[in-house]
């Protein structure tokens, strides 16, 4: 080898070598500062997370948390019971078994039911690509009309957006319209009939005040006309950024979930009769509860902006409601770090931020539900409580005395010891229903 | 210049993109 050569040789190996440095500070570089290639390589490795995790999802009993093991051994059905305490009325869930609405007796048969599965709904769904299959399909949320008419949003487990839509049928679950849009979560109906509902999708564009890098999912507010026609559509991220309350949009930045900052899971209207109780708030408002950053908050669609936000003592917390004496309840998910589980239900006053009232587990019943989860206030004062995880709705009274409790009769797998989760319960007065049941007579299932 | 010298420069070249594109995702990487 001549000297020429040698020299040439050492060039090389000394330009690889700087390349390979001044790369790798440069990758280091692009990566703290967002700089191209960076966002190419993200988008790249979040697609393939995605679609990997999508393909190997399964089983819904092994893959996911749609079925969990059930905490106390019992085959299902009505637990407890106590007639002269307990709201007597009907029970209407839905569980993720299948994509299936339940209306059962406080004895715990199934009088009515729903059911339309969504390749029925949609054969070729225009708002999503490629769907999940039916086993990873089910219905959230349901809203029941007196006339047996019901609205139910579907939720796509695996994929994103797992919005997969809304849809209106009458009480022979025969269609009455649908609504093509990622819908998930909740729907709430006005007292004007107009449909209140959440739906969410990427954002490819860097948004003002947002300190997050697209792609990210951003939520919207929807009001839909009563035959299903969308009237009005307002993004979260717009709302707080109108408001007084923008400060919130500095913390989306700093949440682990980057891909899903708000996961708003309520949307309740505040309507004429509640009103009076909330002298800070008008009616027409709608109320959120915002998942990931602890939040719940009150927005005007007219003026399109925020009008009241105020995190407290709940962590991931679920359906905030109204009360008539001017308190607020809501399902804590995981906010309670005594015994007895992880959740808890709060009363509260939203203007001193006093806890009037609450439930817990103990020792003997444990009361956890990490995510999912909803409750609602009785008439007589009673709470009815929705156990997601556990497939459980049970009864309480002011004192804390559960006085009717329904498990899941849905299971799967694992010795029947894997629990569906039901979604969402809520009691009816026999006289607020006035359609036909079809009586299916039978104990569920 | 002969065909040996170009394709020798060429498989240089190339190398040398391939050890930058690797540093640069090596680096991005290492950082996270």
């Amino acid at each position: 080898m001549n000297k020429g050569t040698a020299r040439q040789r050492l060039f090389i190996v000394a330009l690889l070598v700087s390349v390979s440095f001044l790369s790798v500070v440069f990758g280091m570089v692009a990566y703290q500062l967002k700089l191209w290639p960076f966002p190419i390589f993200r988008d790249a490795y979040q697609a393939t997370k995605a679609w990997r995790e999508k393909l190997t999802t399964r089983s819904r009993y092994d893959d996911t948390n749609l079925f969990i093991k059930v905490r106390h051994t019992n085959s299902g059905g009505i637990l407890r019971y106590n007639k002269e305490k307990a709201y007597s009325g009907f029970t209407l869930f839905t569980s993720v078994h299948a994509q299936k609405a339940l209306l059962i007796s406080m004895e715990g048969q199934i009088v009515h039911e729903w059911h339309i599965p969504f390749s029925s709904i949609w054969k070729n769904p225009p708002h999503i690509r490629f769907p999940v299959s039916e086993d990873f399909i089910y219905w959230g949320k349901a809203y029941l009309y007196p006339n047996g008419d019901l609205i139910v949003t579907i939720k796509g487990l695996g994929d994103t957006p797992w919005g997969y839509g809304l849809v209106k049928m009458d009480k022979d679950s025969r269609i009455i319209w649908k609504y093509a849009e990622h819908v998930h979560h909740d729907v709430n109906v006005g007292s004007d009939g107009k449909i209140y509902t959440l739906i969410h999708g990427f954002t490819t564009e860097k948004m003002p005040g947002i300190k997050l890098e697209p792609p990210f999912l951003d939520d919207s507010i929807v009001v839909l006309s009563a035959d299903g026609h969308e009237l009005k559509r307002l993004s979260l991220s717009k709302a707080f950024r109108n408001s007084d309350f923008s400060n919130v949009l500095n913390v989306l930045g700093d949440i682990r979930e980057q891909w899903d900052p708000w996961h708003t899971n309520n949307v309740d209207i505040l309507d004429e009769s509640m009103a009076n109780q909330f002298p800070f708030l008008e009616k027409g408002q709608v109320l959120l509860s915002i998942r990931n950053i602890d939040t719940i908050a009150v927005v005007d669609m007219d003026k399109e902006r925020v009008v009241w936000a105020i995190t407290g003592p709940w962590h991931r917390q679920h359906d905030p409601d109204f009360l008539s004496n001017g308190n607020m309840l809501i399902f804590d998910n995981r906010g309670h770090y005594g015994k007895g589980g992880k959740s808890r239900i709060i009363e509260f006053d939203p203007m001193t931020m006093e806890i009037t009232w609450q439930y817990v587990g103990n020792e003997q019943g444990i009361f956890s539900s990490v995510v999912k989860g909803a409750q609602q206030r009785l008439p007589n004062g009673n709470t009815l409580i929705t156990e997601s995880l556990q497939g459980r709705i049970f009864e309480v009274t002011r004192e804390k005395e559960i006085v009717w409790e329904f498990s899941s009769p849905f299971r799967a797998a694992h010795d029947n010891q894997l629990v569906a989760n039901v979604w969402w319960g809520q009691r009816f007065h026999p006289d607020s229903l006035t359609f036909e049941f079809s009586n299916l007579n039978q104990n569920a299932p | 210049m002969n065909k040996g010298i170009a394709i020798q420069r060429l498989f240089i070249a190339a190398l040398v993109v391939s050890v930058g594109f690797f540093g640069v995702v090596f680096g991005m990487i290492a950082y996270k």
